[in-house]
């Protein structure tokens, strides 16, 4: 069984008479420790996809199921209990706590997460243990951005989800964000989403999911997955 | 066409927040309401008062001479400053009836031409008619006389007779009264010819100065023509005092509840205002893109403050004056008597106090605006980027920091994030606190101090009246079954020092008296058998200590006699003056004769045969006085309401628009939070956590104002003849306190429910 299986799920939303079918019968599968890429452009639903993997949101139907847990039949608790134990999330706008310092801002995911790591290591292991006591306004996008994934791996998760990790980076940082990402990836064996309208990071992945207009265009696996050195945009 | 559309976007948003709006502009009404209704009253008190003195040549000095002859009538006369002079003859009587109440008589010399009687019915008296008089008013329906009866009057023994030609009211005794309240069933006034007394001598001069005439000169010239004269002017005159007090109480009042109720509404458009301008600053830029002018587009934001409270202010200005001063009038008519009620029109300081609560809220926008809006409209366009957060002062102490728990850490830099607002809520709960206690307080200081003078410095249980029958005081002590009868003889007398001249009243106690309790804080202190002693505050009007001399002038003496203050007495309520029976009958020669029968615990058998006796006028009971006193009270608990309702009021406001514009401005932190995994209970504790702290600190805060506030209040209210002691009883704290906690808690509650509409979607999506 896969580790992440989307079945005829259905996103609808109804805003003022209309409605917009923002995730269309999507179906697939995404095996454990994969990186998958979501590709597509902008307003085909990437996000949608990835707002229902995380369990911020419930779909109009179909079924998820996530490392053997249905997450459809999930209500309001179980979901946040679901997004504390087995989930990480990077942001493209990083969503840091502005009054908190990097270290406390990672230390936010240690409080809910019983089995969290040390937020000192991940810190380190990001390559931020210069500047564990400076706030988000003292760091730089990437910094900022590196925060985030520490923040995200900090609670061990089975499951990172990351929207649009470069969107807000020049593309020098872009790559480095990515190495790091690859590179967690194999430390920790999590399995990976990533979504992204930017095609030049599909080499990347294990899989790619190509959405359009709230549809799966095409699921392809890349036998060999390029490594960030090969990539350029 | 530009204006239109801006005016259109004014009505439009004032009344999509017309809950907002309407608070502001009743709150900027209340300031305006509450300032313009005491300013409207005490106006009213001296347009009135002044106009009935004008109309009744109303005396300036009352010149006390014996005796007050033709030629000294001649040489008051040509005192510079001096308009009318006229003699007249002022006793004290006992009426001939079975509760024996007594009159102040005054008997003109002719036709009175200075304090001028105002007839009410009957026919005017004329100044050939001897046996006829003018009875007051309210003495005679209360007596049961009509023009017409004959009243009559005992004087040394002897009776005399008058038919009543009609009943009046007069300038001179607005209150009449021996001692605070009046009561005409025992106190009243008559008006006759001197004709009546003609073996006897005018004692009393009555003067008017002319227009712009220095009081003070006169009065010191005429002191220096006659100084064994006691000369009253209006301020040591008994009734006109206690106009000019009362009119003084209001005039501070006002200045001192509008104070408080502008800085209420001052916080609240505050928030108010705060809380919209940051929503609006997507407009604003776009309004600047537009190419509209910086100018134009402050001008259109000073207008959201302009309008509700211009509206506000004149709303407060108008009703203020049609509906306070009525409501304090009829209070204060219930002790005196005036013929007509005069408003004064709107006064410049109404106006201006209209003018500033404008003011003070266009310069709060003007504050807000610049401080939100003074940027690139490019900048303004963009989100309001979050505070950057800093280090605080509390992390460099290590200790206490570290103790925090990581909840606690971020609880404290939200805190300090924005200050103000943190400040605004501070300030908020304090002033709420304050306010629930000083209505609490000003209930307990009034029961305070009533219990204390009825209980704690009179030590008797009830005191018989005696009139002018009594025998000697010694007898009685036998005569009454009882655990104590003292006797007391009270005197009206006149006070002079070199600062001030004044009427109050002598009681003089009997060698080892032990019912009255005159000491520091009313407890028992015997008297020395030599000198007089002041209360403290008579002692602070008169300007003297103990040890100083004072003249003092006793009803029937020709000149004031020096002697010494020999201490000072502590009591609340009624001031006077006392001495003991050996140190009267040193001083003067005459008898010690009991006006009253201090009596503590009567049995059944003494209280019968207090009814026996004939001498005995009235009996008054001091816990019934009290309970009167008390009822007074009850009158008032609209008052505290209101306060309390403010306060309430004030709390929830400014909590709520400070709670609305923190969820705002962390909504994506929230969302972010919600995402990570926080259940909506534990975003919702860490909210509270944070109100709590500041409500917590603005009750403590709270604690000590709203004790100094109730001292505020009673201090201006006390004037210059009593003493309001003021006390916050623990009770009234801890009420307050969990008032106000639980008022927060509530408001908090309403806030964080908004925590589940936080839409982690909707919130976290990039901010393009």
């Amino acid at each position: 069984m896969s580790y992440i299986t989307f079945e005829s799920v259905s996103k609808e939303y109804t805003t003022g008479g209309e409605r917009v079918l923002a995730a269309d019968k999507v179906s697939f599968d995404v095996e454990k420790g994969e990186l998958c890429v979501v590709l597509g452009p902008s307003g085909a639903g990437k996000t949608t996809i990835l707002n229902l993997l995380g369990g911020m949101d419930k779909a109009t139907s179909g079924h998820i199921q996530v490392g053997g847990k249905e997450i459809t039949r999930m209500g309001g608790s179980e979901l946040t209990q679901y997004r504390r134990t087995d989930v990480g999330f990077v942001f493209q706008f990083y969503n840091m706590m502005p009054n908190l310092t990097a270290l406390e801002n990672v230390e936010l995911a240690r409080q809910v997460c019983p089995k969290a790591l040390d937020p000192l290591e991940v810190l380190q292991q990001v390559g931020l243990g210069e500047r564990l006591y400076n706030f988000p306004a003292q760091l730089s996008g990437g910094e900022q951005q590196r925060v985030s994934i520490a923040r995200a791996l900090c609670k061990n998760p089975a499951l990172l989800l990351c929207d649009e990790p470069t969107g807000a980076l020049d593309s020098k940082t872009g790559l480095q964000v990515l190495k790091l990402l690859c590179d967690v990836r194999e430390h920790y064996g999590s399995t990976v989403a990533l979504i992204t309208h930017n095609e030049a990071i599909a080499p990347l992945a294990d899989r790619v999911i190509r959405v359009r207009s709230g549809r799966i265009e095409s699921v392809k696996r890349n036998a060999r997955p390029a490594t960030v050195e090969e990539l350029s945009w | 066409m530009v204006k239109n559309a801006l005016g259109l976007k004014l009505a439009r948003d004032i009344w999509h927040n017309r809950a907002q709006f309407v608070a502001m502009i009743l709150l900027c009404a209340l300031g305006t309401w509450c300032f313009s209704g005491l300013d409207a009253f005490w106006r009213m008190l001296e347009t009135s008062s002044q106009t009935y003195f004008e109309q009744q040549n109303m005396a300036d000095l009352w010149v006390n001479l014996a005796p007050v002859d033709r030629e000294a009538l001649l040489r008051v006369q040509e005192v510079p400053g001096v308009q009318e002079v006229q003699a007249r003859i002022t006793l004290e009587m006992a009426v001939d009836l079975p509760w024996e109440p007594r009159v102040a008589v005054h008997a003109f010399d002719g036709e009175p031409r200075i304090s001028i009687p105002l007839l009410r019915e009957g026919k005017a008296l004329s100044s050939s008619d001897i046996r006829g008089c003018l009875l007051e008013e309210q003495f005679a329906k209360a007596n049961g006389f009509a023009p017409g009866d004959r009243i009559t009057l005992k004087w040394d023994g002897s009776p005399i007779e008058f038919t009543i030609v009609g009943t009046c009211i007069s300038p001179e005794h607005v209150i009449t009264t021996k001692d605070v309240r009046p009561d005409p069933t025992s106190y009243g006034f008559l008006i006759c010819s001197a004709a009546v007394f003609s073996h006897l001598p005018y004692n009393e001069a009555v003067v008017t100065l002319a227009e712009g005439a220095q009081g003070e000169t006169a009065q010191r010239a005429i002191q220096a023509l006659y100084p064994q004269a006691l000369i009253l002017s209006r301020k040591g005159h008994g009734s006109t005092s206690i106009i000019q007090s009362d009119t003084e109480m209001f005039h501070s009042l006002s200045y001192l509840f509008p104070l408080l109720a502008f800085a209420v509404a001052a916080l609240i458009v505050l928030t108010t205002l705060t809380r919209m301008i940051e929503n609006q600053r997507i407009m604003i830029g776009t309004l600047k893109s537009l190419g509209y002018r910086d100018g134009t587009v402050r001008r259109h934001y000073l207008s959201y403050a302009l309008y509700p409270s211009l509206l506000g202010a004149l709303l407060g200005l108008l009703t203020g004056r049609i509906s306070l001063p009525y409501i304090l009038w009829a209070a204060e008519t219930t002790s005196m008597v005036f013929p007509h009620c005069l408003q004064a029109p709107i006064s410049l300081e109404a106006w201006l106090m209209t003018g500033v609560a404008v003011a003070l809220s266009l310069l709060i926008c003007l504050h807000t605006y610049n401080k939100n809006a003074r940027e690139w409209p490019a900048a303004l366009l963009r989100a309001k980027p979050p505070k950057a957060g800093r280090t605080l002062l509390l992390e460099r102490i290590p200790t206490l920091w570290n103790r925090l728990g990581f909840n606690g850490k971020m609880v404290m830099r939200n805190l300090f994030r924005n200050k103000l607002r943190t400040l605004m809520c501070f300030v908020g709960t304090l002033c709420c606190t304050m306010l629930l206690i000083s209505s609490m307080g000003l209930q307990d200081s009034v029961h305070f101090f009533i219990n204390r003078y009825y209980t704690q410095t009179l030590r008797y249980q009830l005191k018989a009246e005696l009139d002018s029958t009594a025998g000697e005081a010694e007898a009685y002590e036998k005569r009454i079954q009882a655990e104590r009868v003292e006797a007391v003889m009270e005197k009206g007398i006149t006070l002079a020092s070199d600062t001030a001249t004044r009427t109050t009243t002598l009681t003089v106690v009997q060698a080892d008296q032990q019912l009255l309790y005159l000491g520091e804080k009313e407890s028992y202190k015997p008297l020395e058998d030599h000198g007089i002693y002041l209360t403290r505050k008579l002692a602070e009007v008169m300007g003297t200590k103990a040890g100083d001399p004072i003249r003092i002038r006793l009803p029937g003496d020709d000149e004031p006699v020096v002697t010494i203050v020999a201490g000072l007495c502590e009591v609340n309520i009624s001031q006077g003056v006392f001495m003991t029976r050996p140190a009267w009958e040193n001083w003067r020669k005459d008898p010690f004769q009991p006006t009253a029968l201090l009596i503590a615990n009567p049995t059944s058998e003494g209280l019968r045969q207090l009814e026996d006796m004939d001498e005995v006028a009235q009996v008054r009971d001091p816990l019934v006085q009290s309970e009167q006193m008390l009822t007074l009270l009850k009158s008032m608990m609209g008052m505290f309401m209101l306060m309390s309702a403010v306060a309430l009021g004030l709390a929830f406001v400014v909590q709520y628009n400070m709670g609305i514009l923190n969820l705002m401005e962390r909504n994506r932190e929230y969302a972010t939070l919600k995402v990570l995994g926080y259940h909506q209970k534990e975003i919702r504790g860490l909210m509270k956590q944070e109100n709590n702290l500041v409500m917590l600190l603005g009750v403590l805060g709270g604690l000590l104002p709203g004790r100094a506030f109730t001292a505020l209040i009673l201090k201006t209210c006390e004037g210059e003849n009593t003493v309001f002691s003021s006390t916050v009883n623990w009770p009234s704290y801890v009420v307050s306190a969990l008032v106000t906690i639980a008022f927060s808690m509530f408001v908090t509650w309403i806030l964080t429910r908004k925590v589940r509409t936080i839409d982690m979607v909707e919130a976290l999506k990039s901010v393009e």
